[in-house]
């Protein structure tokens, strides 16, 4: 919402890089689709349905890339309705949000789910640009106590709520 | 007509059972709430929920989840008028205005408006659904392989064209949907597909990583540090506010009906959801009005048009969802995968095979509606306080919500760290201006397509003719030629003439959308 977040790439950038990517992504799905036979038009092999979806992929590709091609840089601003969704990313937050779901992971291997609740909110929350270590550690433990009550013990999650990393 | 009102008086049975209604009570509850916050949506939040349905009964599971999807709506529009935040995008139209009316001190009213036309839009929307839905699902038994497959066909792409954004990336989104539904080994062929020796793979993508993934994670990604936190000093809405008075009424009347009826007819339309019914209705009730130059200073009409017509198309919504299993937005198709999971087949044997599912969710519209007038006319005060919970407290508990919803689905880490992945690409597919709901349409409707596809073919002797010779599989292929000239006419005729929509367009530009 705050003003000033620009954009990484024009609007004519941002279509072909997207139809490129259309276009990789059907030729990839052709590619994978050779594993599996056609077959004939009555008897359709595993391999006929993502061959169609692939060529369709790769054809819309390349209309995205005529359409950037061809259109005024006007006319591109028709579709972008988006305009104040898809700023630059804030790296901060993004960075501790993946961050937050790896730690989720990790915790949930190794130790169970308290603390994977508790690592995961907390370094989830540090993302926000006016967390403060304080609250962020309020929050985690919170979360934890509460999450570990309402999956562990009223839901009946299957994972250790709490162990030893390799104690087993 | 006898039997349907007679059937209901079953669903009734169901839907009042205790457990059923406490489920149907925390669904409408859930939904409203998350209509009020700004920053969580009700994909991510019936994706969050889904987990949690596994272990229940059917009937019980899709009424939660329905629940969510109305009551969102009445927390909508509380964010709309209040505080000129289109936290929901079917209200976004509703703050153009609801705010005026707020700033003139009369929120409560338009409140209070706003909650009679969403009644009256329900009503009629589920009475429609009630008649409706078993004479279209009588019709769709006997659709062949073919027919189902042009039908869904013209589903993908209504979704994929008439929502928003680029029509072509919109195709692209359903055709990567198809894509991601094709992985794992597939029950007719018995041959893996698309799983890169991954055994974790095997069984497919899982429904609840892929929505979790692209409306829950690349949600959080895309809103963090971006959503202002909100002031709600001087909102203050007392009960007796919300009563209009009767020159209002008189006002709100007419524009309540034709609004319910503009939501009935784009529910008809695969494709087009309450949030193009809103404006559409916004957009009438400007042009019939002696006083045009009023809207967008706090007409009473404005408010209750897009509400009454929101309300309508979310109950309409339901009617192809459940008669012919065609969902006809993202939204439907996560109800619909929530239903397979349950193991019951979405399509026309639905209503025969399962009356307990289909009579018992009717009633419970019903009762969740009445629920939510309860909830918000003495409660009011409460969500407008809700408000004030600010993003950087809600986003963290939502992702490790996300985390634990993912893994419980099959007790297996994978899915969480697959969702991660869906996350950073549908982040990255947000940023490149793809819209990512028409994914989910795809994910859910591909595999049943490729299904029907075959059976045509096999019934057909391998003649590719079958799709046009049979009158009702020829006729949807029809709607998609017609719809695809549509598009492009429409896409010719404005790139000439910028303002070939007069009264839409401006107050388009002029509302922000913050979520799908």
């Amino acid at each position: 919402m705050a003003a000033g977040h620009e954009s990484l790439l024009s609007p004519r950038q941002r279509d072909l890089v997207s139809g490129a990517l259309c276009i990789a992504g059907g030729i990839g799905v052709l590619i994978e689709a050779r594993k599996d036979t056609i077959g004939s038009l009555d008897r359709l092999g595993p391999g006929f349905y993502p061959a169609v979806l692939g060529t369709l992929l790769t054809l819309v590709g390349v209309l995205i890339v005529a359409a950037a091609l061809i259109t005024t840089s006007r006319d591109a601003l028709r579709f972008d309705d988006m305009a104040h969704e898809a700023a630059a990313p804030d790296w901060r937050g993004c960075a501790c949000i993946v961050g937050g779901v790896v730690m989720f992971i990790v915790f949930a291997w190794l130790m169970g789910l308290a603390p994977a609740i508790f690592a995961c909110v907390f370094v989830g929350a540090l993302g926000d640009r006016t967390a403060t270590l304080r609250g962020c550690l309020i929050l985690a433990t919170v979360m934890a106590v509460a999450g570990t009550v309402l999956f562990g013990y009223l839901l009946g999650i299957n994972m250790p709520l709490w162990q030893w990393p390799f104690a087993s | 007509m006898i039997t349907a009102i007679h059937d209901l008086g079953h669903g009734f049975a169901i839907a009042l059972l205790p457990a059923n209604l406490m489920w149907c009570f925390v669904g409408v509850l859930a939904g409203n709430l998350v209509g009020v916050l700004p920053g969580l949506g009700v994909l991510s939040t019936v994706s969050i929920l889904l987990p949690l349905t596994f272990g229940m009964k059917p009937v019980a599971a899709i009424l939660m989840l329905a629940g969510i999807f109305y009551g969102a709506q009445y927390g909508g529009a509380i964010c709309s008028i209040l505080l000129n935040l289109p936290c929901h995008p079917p209200h976004a139209v509703t703050c153009l205005d609801g705010f005026p009316l707020t700033k003139q001190g009369k929120g409560g009213t338009a409140l209070g408006i706003a909650i009679l036309a969403a009644c009256m839009g329900a009503a009629f929307g589920i009475v429609e659904m009630t008649f409706f839905a078993p004479v279209v699902a009588r019709f769709a038994v006997d659709f062949g392989p073919a027919d189902i497959c042009s039908l869904m066909l013209l589903g993908l792409l209504a979704g994929a064209t008439l929502a928003r954004g680029s029509p072509m990336k919109g195709v692209a989104m359903t055709l990567l949907g198809q894509v991601l539904g094709l992985a794992g080994v597939d029950m007719n062929l018995g041959v893996p597909r698309f799983t890169f020796g991954l055994l974790d793979l095997y069984d497919g993508v899982e429904l609840v990583a892929l929505a979790l993934g692209l409306f829950g994670i690349a949600e959080f990604l895309k809103s963090v540090n971006r959503i202002a936190p909100v002031h709600t000093a001087g909102t203050r809405v007392r009960l007796r506010d919300l009563l209009p008075s009767r020159s209002e009424l008189r006002q709100a009347g007419p524009a309540m009906v034709r609004g319910t009826l503009v939501g009935s007819l784009c529910a008809m339309v695969p494709g087009t959801g309450p949030t193009i019914a809103s404006f559409i209705s916004y957009a009438l009730e400007k042009k019939l009005s002696r006083t045009p130059e009023k809207f967008g200073t706090g007409m009473v009409a404005g408010v209750a048009g897009p509400e009454a017509s929101t309300h309508s198309a979310v109950q309409g919504d339901f009617i192809p969802t459940m008669s012919m299993g065609i969902p006809g937005d993202s939204g439907m198709a996560l109800l619909l995968g929530a239903l397979m999971i349950q193991g019951i087949t979405p399509g026309p044997l639905l209503i025969a095979e399962h009356p307990d599912v289909f009579w018992g969710l009717i009633a419970s519209f019903w009762v969740g509606n009445l629920l939510l007038v309860i909830l918000n006319v003495p409660l009011i005060g409460i969500w407008v306080r809700l408000l004030e919970i600010p993003y950087r407290v809600l986003y963290p508990c939502a992702l490790c919500f996300v985390c634990i919803g993912v893994y419980s689905a099959k007790n297996s880490l994978f899915e969480v760290s697959e969702t991660l992945v869906f996350g950073i690409v549908g982040y990255g597919l947000i940023a490149l201006r793809f819209h990512v709901a028409p994914i989910l349409l795809g994910f859910v409707l591909g595999p049943r397509m490729e299904e029907n596809f075959r059976n045509a073919l096999a019934i057909s002797n391998g003649h590719l003719d079958v799709f046009v010779t049979r009158p009702m599989s020829a006729t949807f292929l029809g709607c998609c030629a017609v719809l695809i000239l549509v598009q492009l006419y429409a896409h010719l005729a404005l790139t000439r003439r910028r303002k070939a929509w007069p009264g839409i367009a401006p107050d388009l530009a002029g509302a922000p959308e913050i979520e799908e």
